[in-house]
């Protein structure tokens, strides 16, 4: 088991994404509350903490948290937008100080597309200057991104784009639109339908296999993802009975998530992948039951992979 | 080939079905029957279809009539459920049906019964063909692609080689009736289901089983999705999230114990 924990450092950000998920809110981890949560994450025997916001680089308590975390046999990493690290000198300096591990999120292949989900112009640029300044200073670089419906019919392009120019990113992760809650949810045109991914998903996890890197998927029912029901996050946290722990900067505050299920739809009880499948996150929130349909693979192959890795 | 229907009553309760908005129409009354029949004739070749024909008791009747006017071959379309005992498929062999088109949607008891929402049917349709060939009828079986069986296209093909079917024939859903309701759940995708249409072509031409695949499942049903489907430029302003809090404040310190109190309060158990 490799259970993570989550430190929103921050909740303001520097871009305006239109499906985001955990909006700005005005408080503010400071350094003893968070080292208590490293402290507390350590005593759990947790495998490292992932600081995440908002844009957690607009912290100023990035540098301290590394440290104390690495002291305390954590591994660290960032999720951000990469608008900070565009700065070839502060992502030297960061990797210096121990934060080694990045994801970047990047939303399309498309400039335009990217720059319209963040609100924010020439974002697209700052986020793969920051890909090219942390992968070439030697971080350990994963890409990220969100399925929504301007990007979802052309997942593959930006697989495509990882393999072709961004020979630092090892990893992708792609996450369904949460439609639930933040700007997803007054922002409706975001949103997707699920039948309108597929195609273009099945073939990024294609391309991204083809071209050596890993990839996990989450919020993404199996149905939708069969040939690669073993890269699911949520079926892969079900079989090792994983956990994590999150510390909001909200009103949910510290969440301990040990169940990975969502929601099924009555014809799921068909499913021969229903024991190890999530479900479909926020059904009827913004995704229509009526798209699962019941597939009929053997899912011992699928556990057996994912026990294996 | 000519088709003759016997109106929409089925024992089955197929999810893609094309009927069944209309099953409580009448059956075909006798007299009815006999004019469509009178009026498909002369023809080498005439297929019995319903709903399913066989829960008829008159097709017996139907079949010698049919034979009577001079049809050459007639062939039934038929879940074959009924097929199951053997006495049945030998007496409508005799009367003059010489071939069956049979539905078989699945691989496994549980892909088949899904599809056909009556548990149980798989195994009496395989029984079913297994009769039918054994009584010397030609069988070819009928498979619609759904977003469920797509991925075992090969194995249902084998599966009917293995049963004596001469052919197998892939269509894609009639988007009306029952499938209309629920499309999302049963259109395969074609670009993800034309590796596995590939694979049993090529399977086909080692094994010599007779494949036909409609033309329909190899072209994409519509492009409605994505970014061609969005105005970026009407959608440029994005709205805050309604517990966004925007502002320069900056709560930190204590004020974050109203948000996270189990992080001060387990610390402070331990001191």
């Amino acid at each position: 088991m490799a259970n993570l924990g989550y430190l929103q450092l921050v909740r303001h950000c520097n871009q305006y994404c239109r499906i985001c998920s955990n909006p700005e809110t005005p408080w503010v981890l400071d350094l003893d509350a968070a080292i208590r949560a490293l402290d507390d994450f350590a005593q759990r025997g947790y495998a490292g903490v992932i600081l995440t916001g908002g844009e957690p680089s607009l912290s100023e308590i990035v540098e301290p948290v590394v440290m104390h975390a690495t002291q305390r046999g954590l591994s660290v990493r960032m999720i951000t937008n990469g608008s900070r690290l565009a700065d070839k000198s502060l992502a030297q300096r960061w990797i210096e100080a121990g934060l080694r591990h990045f994801h970047v999120s990047l939303y399309s292949s498309r400039r335009e597309v990217h720059d319209h989900i963040t609100c924010v112009k020439g974002s697209f640029d700052l986020a793969r200057h920051a890909i090219r300044n942390l992968g070439e200073g030697g971080a350990v670089l994963n890409l990220n991104t969100v399925i929504n419906r301007f990007n979802c019919d052309h997942l593959h392009e930006l697989a495509q784009l990882v393999v072709d120019e961004m020979p630092w990113v090892s990893h992708v992760v792609i996450n369904n639109l949460d439609p639930s809650m933040g700007r997803a949810e007054t922002n409706r045109q975001a949103l997707h339908r699920l039948v309108d991914m597929e195609v273009s998903l099945h073939k990024a996890l294609g391309i991204l296999t083809a071209g050596a890197r890993t990839f996990r998927v989450e919020r993404v029912p199996l149905c939708f993802m069969v040939d690669y029901a073993h890269c699911s996050t949520e079926t892969r946290k079900i079989i090792k009975a994983e956990e994590r722990i999150i510390h909001f900067l909200d009103e949910k505050g510290t969440v301990r998530q040990t169940s990975f299920r969502h929601h099924k739809a009555a014809v799921c009880a068909h499913c021969s992948l229903d024991p190890i499948c999530a479900g479909l996150f926020e059904m009827g929130h913004g995704f229509d039951e009526t798209e699962l349909a019941p597939v009929f693979v053997d899912p011992a192959a699928i556990i057996r992979r994912v026990l294996r890795q | 080939m000519r088709i003759l229907q016997l109106g929409p009553r089925c024992n089955n309760a197929c999810i893609f079905c094309a009927n069944a908005l209309d099953r409580t129409a009448p059956a075909v009354a006798t007299r009815e029957w006999m004019e469509r029949l009178a009026a498909l004739v002369p023809t080498e070749e005439l297929g019995v279809m319903g709903g399913e024909p066989t829960l008829r008791e008159d097709l017996f009747d139907i079949v010698r009539h049919a034979k009577r006017l001079g049809v050459g071959r007639i062939v039934l379309r038929t879940n074959a459920r009924r097929f199951t005992y053997v006495s049945y498929a030998q007496q409508l062999a005799s009367a003059g049906v010489s071939g069956l088109d049979v539905g078989l949607y699945g691989s496994s008891p549980a892909m088949h019964d899904y599809h056909t929402d009556v548990p149980g049917s798989f195994l009496q349709t395989l029984r079913g063909i297994k009769h039918a060939t054994a009584v010397g009828m030609n069988v070819i079986t009928t498979c619609v692609v759904t977003r469920s069986n797509y991925r075992h296209l090969v194995d249902i093909a084998r599966l009917a080689g293995s049963l004596g079917a001469q052919g197998v024939r892939f269509r894609a859903p009639e988007v009306i009736g029952r499938a209309a309701a629920t499309r999302s759940r049963i259109v395969a995708p074609p670009e993800l289901a034309m590796v596995h249409l590939r694979r049993v072509r090529a399977q086909a031409q080692r094994s010599g089983l007779d494949v036909s695949i409609d033309r329909a499942l190899t072209v994409a049903v519509d492009g409605s999705s994505g970014v061609q489907a969005v105005d970026m430029d009407r959608t440029a302003k994005a709205w805050p999230a309604r517990q966004e809090q925007r502002s320069r404040e900056r709560r930190s310190g204590d004020e974050l114990r109203d948000i996270l109190p189990s992080l001060f309060d387990s610390s402070e158990d331990e001191s």
